[in-house]
């Protein structure tokens, strides 16, 4: 067992030495060049549930499937937890910017985080008010998100967490592109109808829109309005949705390629062999793979590298 | 009358041409404060607040980046103004700089009704934004009372909050990208998808920052259909807690009511949905006072009431404790009645009695009206102010009781429940004191304040909900963020290395 204060000391001692932390549990394969393993096996625990609040605060070395097993005996949940996110740890979820659970009832897994205590590479340890909004200025606790450990070492998190849902359906519509696909989800959305997952990829041919819903106000009525406002046709098909969701799934890597508006995230999915798109909105999509390189440029990548670079001289 | 220009400001009005820029006093004391109660306290003392060198008007974000250029090389702290509806000072000039008044910014560059979004300048005013976008069956959803008198760009800068919260979110849930200037005098877009491959989310960096990392100048927003059907209800709670309870019940399962919102004992008479008001009770009286209360025998029995604020608050103690919560559900037809019937489920289960419509819509009718009484108020020599805090379901109740406790012996205080989300809420106090002396007014402001914010700090909840820190909370950011006051100052180190951005707000300089 560690302590966040032993990770802030360690963090300390390792800036000290130009060196850069990279939380693991064990497995030090794909620690970057130049980074520094410090095994979170010991800052892995569950230390409170608070029922009343839906609120579960968890170190930072706990995977998603750890955190929702803690949830179980509650009746509570964090939502659909796909098999590519189940052994992730929270800490490395932030620190990538993991953006694989998209979803339109529950949100993105990492949005769900109400506050989070970081040793910032000066060995100092944050804190933060639990709260799910707030007015003091940028929201600060998003600095460590993507920032991969520079930003500090995520120790402990305040995760939001719901009642786990009676009842759910599979509901799927096939159509012969992307774009129209997308259209028929964007249907969906503004008829009122938010899945708890859902998923755009192709399947045996055809491109396959699937949706989980759960627990809207008359799930009947919000399957029927998802099928008639989505259109397309009927389908059995769930393009691996259903497969992915599944408690005995086996975890495997996913990979969030590119976003981009509506259009050009339906050219790009067209192109990409294997494509999944899970983020879903009106303004756009975001395309998923098993593999490829993520596309991103921005000089905001260099900026967001000079502020890092700044906490690590700080 | 104006005076020649230093050779700054004369490079200034070269940028934005002689009609757009001004160093007259009229101005200058315009501009020299928001709506921050506690400077009209200020000025009753008699203190003199610090004046802008000047005030200029872009009319083009160009021109937005041209101003920041001149003001990094010649030093000149930069203000960002949008309407001046702020209530925390965020908007004060506190040294001689120039205040960037962004309304000539108006455009409402592109709608794009496909992908639900708005492309719309920082300077566009609030209700004109929502008139426009309605005539087009859009809304933005984002109605703060402050609309008639607040700018796009000043919400993203103090993330606010509008009545609908609930439903569309507050404005950092709108978001899709920002144009913004920061210390390098370049016009730059943030990615679309916030943080994605990008190392740091520059959306949630420059909401809320206030005007302390850069200009914003206009941003992408999220749009939606106007409802096709709204479903108004109010219900009489026997108690603050049975209304929290179905404010939580209808987050946690999922529902997205536009409203949601609960008033305190006090705050329902002030409504007029108690019925301890409607047969002359203490509080009517008391509200009669503050509605009515100045000249003569009434200002004088204003003042002491509010004098004596420990009296006060322990007589409403005594009172029923019945709470006005009103509901609004709005979406499609289906959606709209589904929703609505699920929440009067969880009402009635906890001992709600149905008000019927008249509640809400009342809520609806008056929902922009400005009180226009606290002038009376601060004339009688008394003084109203309000502060909102958030926190989650489990301690939200102990936090309402201990912040009218902690300042309960120096304002009257009252309150409601406004903004919900599954994991807690919000807190809006109202709170309105009077003393002998301006100087003694100042002095009780401050200890509510500081005895309210102390409070909040100690349960572990945050300061700010949708307000800003501004001025007026600044003592207690170090102690809202601790050691993650870093992050703040490795963006402002990168952002804006030269600190002219509207500098001494948001945290108390090191």
């Amino acid at each position: 067992m560690i302590t966040p204060d032993a990770v802030a000391r360690t963090a300390r001692a390792l800036a000290a030495e130009g060196r850069r932390p990279w939380p693991v549990r064990g497995d030090s394969s794909k620690v970057p060049e130049g980074c520094e393993t410090i095994d979170y096996t010991g800052l892995s625990q569950i230390r409170a549930v608070d029922v009343t609040a839906g609120v579960i605060w968890a170190e930072a070395g706990a995977t998603w499937a750890e955190v929702e097993a803690a949830l179980a005996p509650r009746a509570m949940t964090l939502g659909p937890l796909p098999a590519w996110l189940r052994d992730r740890m929270v800490v490395e979820s932030l620190a990538e910017d993991d953006r694989l659970r998209p979803s339109p009832r529950y949100g993105q897994l990492t949005e769900g985080v109400l506050a989070l205590r970081a040793a910032l590479p000066g060995g100092q340890l944050t804190q933060a008010s639990v709260s799910p909004r707030r007015a003091t200025g940028p929201d600060l606790m998003r600095t460590v998100v993507g920032a991969r450990h520079r930003a500090g070492l995520v120790t402990d998190v305040h995760l939001q967490a719901w009642p786990r849902p009676a009842a759910g359906a599979f509901v799927a519509a096939a159509f012969d592109a992307f774009a129209d696909a997308f259209a028929g989800g964007v249907a969906a959305l503004r008829a009122g109808v938010r899945p708890a997952a859902w998923q755009v990829a192709r399947d045996r041919g055809d491109v396959v829109l699937a949706a989980w819903i759960v627990d809207e106000p008359g799930l009947d009525e919000a399957v029927a309005r998802f099928q008639a406002a989505a259109g397309g046709r009927p389908s059995r098909a769930t393009g691996g949705l259903a497969d992915a969701l599944a408690p005995d799934a086996e975890p495997y890597e996913l990979l969030a390629l590119r976003a981009g508006d509506r259009a050009a995230a339906a050219a790009f999915a067209e192109a990409t062999r294997g494509a999944r798109v899970l983020d879903l909105r009106p303004e756009g999509a975001t395309v998923y793979a098993r593999r490829g390189r993520p596309e991103h440029s921005s000089d905001w990548a260099a900026l967001a590298d000079a502020v890092h670079a700044a906490l690590e001289e700080a | 009358m104006s005076t020649p220009l230093d050779a700054d400001l004369a490079a200034l009005a070269a940028v934005v041409g002689p009609d757009h820029i001004s160093t007259r006093g009229a101005d200058q004391t315009a501009y020299s404060r928001d709506l921050w109660p506690r400077a009209q306290l200020e000025r009753l003392a008699g203190e003199a607040p610090t004046l802008p060198a000047a005030v200029v008007w872009p009319g083009t974000a160009e021109e937005a980046a041209a101003l920041v250029r001149v003001c990094v090389a010649a030093g000149r702290p930069i203000v960002p103004f949008g309407a001046g509806s702020g209530v925390c000072g965020g908007a004060r000039p506190m040294e001689r700089g120039v205040v960037i008044d962004l309304k000539r910014l108006k455009a409402l560059r592109r709608v794009d009704e496909a992908a639900g979004t708005i492309e719309v300048e920082a300077g566009y005013m609030g209700e004109r934004l929502e008139r426009q976008l309605e005539r087009r069956g859009l809304t933005l959803g984002h109605f703060p009372s402050s609309i008639l008198c607040s700018t796009v760009g000043g919400w993203l800068a103090g993330r606010s909050a509008g009545q609908c919260s609930s439903r569309y979110g507050k404005i950092e849930d709108m978001v899709v990208d920002l144009e913004v200037v920061a210390g390098d005098g370049v016009l730059r877009r943030t990615p679309a998808y916030g943080s994605l491959g990008q190392g740091l989310d520059w959306n949630q960096a420059f909401v809320g920052s206030e005007g302390t990392l850069g200009l914003i100048t206009a941003a992408t927003l999220r749009v939606h259909a106007q409802p096709a059907r709204r479903c108004f209800r109010g219900w009489l709670m026997p108690d603050v807690d049975a209304g929290l309870k179905v404010m939580r019940g209808a987050m946690q399962a999922g529902l997205r009511p536009a409203v949601l919102r609960l008033y305190d004992p006090v705050d329902t008479v002030m409504v007029g949905s108690n019925p301890d008001a409607k047969h002359g009770g203490p509080l009517a009286k008391l509200k009669t006072l503050l509605n009515e209360g100045t000249g003569g025998l009434k200002q004088k029995a204003l003042v002491t009431a509010l004098s004596n604020p420990r009296w006060l608050n322990a007589a409403i103690d005594l009172l029923p404790q019945k709470s006005l919560l009103v509901t609004v559900t709005e979406g499609q037809d289906a959606e709209a009645r589904a929703e609505d019937a699920a929440i009067a489920g969880l009402a009635r289960a906890a001992g709600g009695q149905d008000l019927g419509e008249g509640p809400g819509r009342a809520w609806l009718a008056h929902r922009y009206d400005v009180s226009y009484k606290q002038s009376k108020l601060y004339a009688a020599g008394a003084f109203v102010d309000t502060f909102e805090v958030a926190g989650t379901w489990t301690g939200l109740g102990a936090l309402y009781d201990a912040v009218r406790r902690a300042v309960g012996d120096k304002v009257l205080v009252m309150a409601h429940f406004s903004h919900a989300y599954p994991g807690g809420g919000s807190i809006y106090f109202t709170f309105a004191g009077a003393a002998a002396s301006r100087a003694a007014q100042l002095a009780r402001y401050d200890a509510a304040w500081r005895a309210g914010l102390d409070t909040v700090v100690e349960h572990g909840a945050t300061i700010a909900h949708h307000h800003g820190s501004g001025l007026s909370r600044r003592s207690h950011m170090d102690a809202e963020h601790g050691a993650g006051r870093a992050w703040f100052d490795a963006l402002k180190q990168v952002l804006d290395p030269t600190g002219i951005f509207n500098p001494g707000k948001l945290f108390v300089p090191r």
